[in-house]
Order: structure tokens, then sequence, then C-alpha cells
């Protein structure tokens, strides 16, 4: 037989196990009873960090511009100009696909793909999360969450076909 | 309404630890990234369409291509572009870095620690606000 | 229990774990005959009479006002009392105690830490009552109708147990805890709204809420804690902003 006040001790134990065991933040990708407002938390984070990330690839790759003329360069601004290069060529160049295929797969354009979509879920989100701070909607969270996601898929095409169509009806153009 | 003394102890480490720069960063980071929001606009616009605009085509620095180092340098001519590239960084830093210090203070819960951090992603911003300052003026001076 | 109506056998499956004995939590299955007044909380009282009596269940009204019988049914945060099992849909129903909460016993949670943010807010209300007058202290349903939601809560826990800020900082207040502050805070009879705005200015106060909605999602009662912990958010960035005023 354990006494009550053993019991008591035993259950205070297992009490600080469970409570770590609950800590952790493992438990925000564990499906139970959750809404599109936790997924939508959940994406505005991830694309936050990730767009972190892009930003101090950004700044590195922009201070090269800054490198050439510390290393000495005669003509400043080469190892940056080579870096954009290769970023903007092909990846399917001399592989026998169409023109139009051959300049819509760029490594930049890929990245390019990737970021604007990170950014405007970010910012569209952002602008939702602004909404409930102001007090608007706050009770129609999810219908707002679904205007805004299809604003947002309008903005992702016509930003894509302004960055990846535009310039090359242009080009064709000259 | 009375507490035992073992209840008050329990109940004392759930009072939050007053911080009046909560609500500052709170406020700070709505204002912050609505203003990104309008700098990446104008950062997207700038960098990936101004050859399109009328006129744009002939200009010589833009031969190479709107992200290549003439142009870069052209572009930064401008004091306007100059500012508002500087100030973008301003915004975006305090935003980011405060969007990162809210995850991590989710997980981590000690004040001294969280203290320490603060301090130290103020100082990241800081620095790469030099860093955008440097870069522009000495792209600036090449020119 | 009327035997007229249609009955439908249910199984159960009730997450077991006895932390004095058991190393990790396990699943137990039952079949129960179920007719369309069976609630959860019937369907367990009827398990633990006839079938297991060793299943371990905390109840008190049967009729969703005391808050005592929160489970997470089929992963939905719900009061067993409630809810009609027939309604559910479901030939598997699975019932767990509330996460986040460490278990002593089966369904039954240790909700301490939850009362104990609780009492931290002061959930009382506090005037001077020197200068009360002599009758009831009267509120205009204009000034009631504020509060009127943030009163309904019936303290049981599900919004604290599934706040994701919680989760990973349970110094974090929670939503229930600040529903109660702000109840407190827009009270018209309450004099001591600076003290109460201040105390859950912080970082483990109001502005740890990430207005991810979970508790909302949570709520037995279908109310909105996310909107008052907003109101409360705005309340105190002004009282706090406002230095040029501060007495």
């Amino acid at each position: 037989m354990i006494k009550v006040s053993e019991t008591e001790n035993i259950v205070h134990q297992s009490q600080v196990e469970t409570d770590s065991h609950g800590s952790k933040f493992y438990r925000w990708f564990k499906p139970f009873s959750r809404g599109i407002g936790m997924y939508s938390w959940l994406a505005q984070r991830l694309t936050g960090l990730l767009l972190i990330m892009y930003v101090f690839i950004h700044f590195g790759i922009i201070g090269t511009m800054l490198l050439d003329t510390f290393l000495g360069f005669e003509t400043p601004g080469l190892l940056y100009n080579s870096i954009t290069a290769a970023m903007g060529s092909s990846l399917v160049a001399g592989m026998g696909f169409p023109e139009v295929v051959e300049s819509m797969l760029r490594f930049s354009y890929i990245i390019d793909a990737g970021l604007i979509a990170a950014l405007v879920y970010h910012g569209y989100n952002g602008i939702r999360v602004v909404l409930f701070d102001l007090g608007i909607g706050i009770r129609k969270q999810k219908q707002i969450f679904w205007i805004l996601l299809i604003l947002g898929i309008i903005s992702y095409i016509l930003a894509m076909y302004l960055i990846m169509i535009v310039p090359e009806i242009v080009l064709a153009g000259e | 309404m009375k507490l035992s003394p073992s209840q008050e102890t329990k109940v004392k480490r759930f009072i939050p630890k007053h911080s009046g720069s909560s609500a500052f960063w709170w406020v700070l980071q709505r204002v912050s990234g609505f203003l990104v929001f309008l700098f990446v606009f104008f950062h997207m616009v700038v960098n990936h369409y101004l050859t399109l605009w009328p006129g744009m085509e002939s200009r010589p620095e833009l031969e190479d291509g709107i992200a290549s180092f003439s142009a870069v340098q052209w572009k930064m001519q401008n004091p306007l572009y100059f500012w508002i590239s500087i100030l973008f960084v301003v915004f975006l830093m305090l935003h980011m870095l405060n969007g990162f210090r809210m995850v991590v203070l989710d997980v981590a819960t000690g004040h001294s620690f969280r203290k320490i951090f603060g301090i130290l992603l103020l100082l990241i911003g800081v620095l790469a606000v030099i860093y955008a300052f440097t870069l522009n003026s000495t792209i600036l001076s090449l020119g | 229990m009327s035997s007229t109506k249609e009955t439908k056998t249910l199984t159960f499956k009730i997450k077991r774990f006895n932390p004095v004995v058991d190393d990790e939590p396990y699943w137990d299955t039952y079949e129960l005959d179920c007719d369309d007044g069976t609630t959860v909380l019937i369907a367990i009282q009827e398990l633990i009479a006839k079938q297991d009596g060793s299943i371990a269940m905390r109840y008190n009204c049967r009729a969703g006002v005391c808050g005592s019988c929160a489970l997470l049914v089929n992963n939905k945060y719900m009061l067993a009392c409630e809810t009609l099992v027939l309604q559910l849909n479901k030939k598997v129903i699975k019932l767990e105690p509330l996460p986040s909460y460490p278990v002593i016993k089966d369904l039954v949670v240790d909700m301490s830490q939850f009362y104990e943010k609780l009492l931290a807010i002061d959930p009382y209300l506090k005037r001077d009552h020197s200068k009360d007058p002599e009758t009831e202290i009267l509120q205009i349903p204009e000034d009631f109708h504020i509060i009127e939601e943030a009163t309904k809560c019936i303290l049981c826990g599900a919004c604290h147990s599934s706040c994701v800020s919680v989760w990973t900082d349970t110094n974090y207040l929670g939503p229930g805890a600040l529903l109660k502050a702000f109840r407190f805070t827009n009270d018209t009879r309450d004099e001591d709204r600076r003290e109460r705005l201040k105390r859950v200015t912080s970082e483990d106060g109001v502005y740890r809420c990430h207005t991810a909605f979970n508790c909302v999602e949570a709520c037995p009662k279908e109310l909105n804690p996310t909107e008052a912990i907003q109101t409360l958010k705005r309340q105190s960035a002004k009282q706090t902003l406002k230095f040029w005023s501060r007495s």
C-alpha cells in the first residue's frame, strides 16, 4: 500500500517531467484542435525566418561590390558583375530546350519565385495581423485570411509576370 | 482575498515582470512592418522595372542590365535612392531583428538572457546600418 | 435511460496514464451502446460503472457550468458533459486529457498553474469601499455589454492548454487569465485600471500573444479571448507610451 503522502510525492515528480515535456516547441507542429489562425501564424513565422536568412545572403552578395575595391582590382564591380551574371544565366543553357524555356529557367528566377512567395505571404498576413491589432475583423479572421490569400496569389502571379515575362517581351521588341 | 503563504509564492511567480519597452516594441513592430512593406515595393520597382520606363532603355549605365555595377552606381547618384535605401535598412533591421527576438523569446524565458539577447540584436542592427552606409558611400565615391 | 431510442455501438479509445505505476501513457479501447441522449460524460460514467472502474475522470455539474470536464475529444477541445456522442458522427471516439497540463491520472490533469496565473491578475473587483453607496453598485447595460462575454468564462482551462505561447513559455499568463484581466480592467466599477494594465504590460503578459486564435478554436463556450487580449494590448500600449501624462 502507498500512503497518501507518498503518492503526493510521486505525482509531484511526474508533474515536473510532463511540464518540461510540454515546454518544447515541437508542439507547434502537433496536429490537434488547430484552425487556420494557427497555420497562418506558423507560416508567418517560417517565412519570416526564411526572409531573415535571405536578407543576410543578399547583404553578402551586394557586399562583393566593396570587396573588389578593397582587394585592389582595376575595374570596380568585377566580382559583383560576374556573380550576378552567373546567377542570371540559364540553368539549362545549351541543352536543346526552346529559347523561352531557357530564358525562364534561370537560377535568379527560381530564387525570386521562392523569395516573392515568402514576401507576399509575410506582407499580406502582416496586414491581417495589423488589422487585428487595430481591433478590426477579429471575429472574421478566417474570411480575412482567405480574402488576403486570394489577393496574395493574384499579386504573386502579377509580380512573377512582371519579373519573368515582361523583360522577355521588351527584349524581343527591341 | 487571503492566500496561504505557499500559495502566495506560487502565485507571485506568475506576476509578469513589468516592462514598458514591450509595449514600445509591439507598436514599433507594426509601424516598421508597414514601412518595410512600402520600401520593399519601391525596392522591387526600382531594381526590376526601371529599364521598362520610357526613355530609360537608351541610358548607357543600364546597358549591362539593371543589376550590373554600373547601373547601381548610376542609381546611387540620386540622393533619394541613397537615403531611401539606408532608411530601408534601418526599418528592415528593426522589424527583422525584433521579429527574430519574438521567436527566440517564445522559447527562452530567462530574464537575464532576454536582456543580453536584446542588446546583442541591437548591436547587430547598428552594425548592419553602418555597413549599409559604408557600402552606399563607397559605391558613390567610386563613380 | 429510455430503451425506445435508437442505439449504436461505439468504440471509445481512452488515453490512460497513472504516473505512480506507468512509465508511458497507453490507449485502452472500450465498446459501448450509446443512444442519442448519451453525452461523452455519461459514456465515461457507464464505462466506469460497468467495464473499468479504474478510469479517472473529473466532473461536477454535468450542465456545462463548472468547467471541470474539458477534454480533448477526437482532437477537439470539448466539455464532456455537453458533447453528444452520436453527433460527433464517428465510430471511434478518442478521449485524451487536456494537453500541456501535467497528468494526475488518466483524464484528470493538474490545473494549478492555470489557477495560479488567474490569481496573479487579481480576479476580483478592487475599489475604495469607504465611498460605496448604501445600496448595491449599479452598472448601466452599455457598460456591462463591454465585459458581458468575458464574464461567461467557466474556467475550464481549454484555452490555456491550446495556446501556442503557453506551450513554449510557461510564464506567459495565457488567454484564460488575460480574458479575466480584460473583464476587470474594463469593468466600470473597478478602480484599479492603471495598475491592472501595468501588470499585463510585459513580455510575459499581453505581448506574448501572437494571435494564432487557438484559444478561440478551443473555447467550448465560444468566447473570444484573442479579441480581449488585443483590446488589452491597445489599452496597455496607450497607457505605457503616453509618457507625457504619467502621474
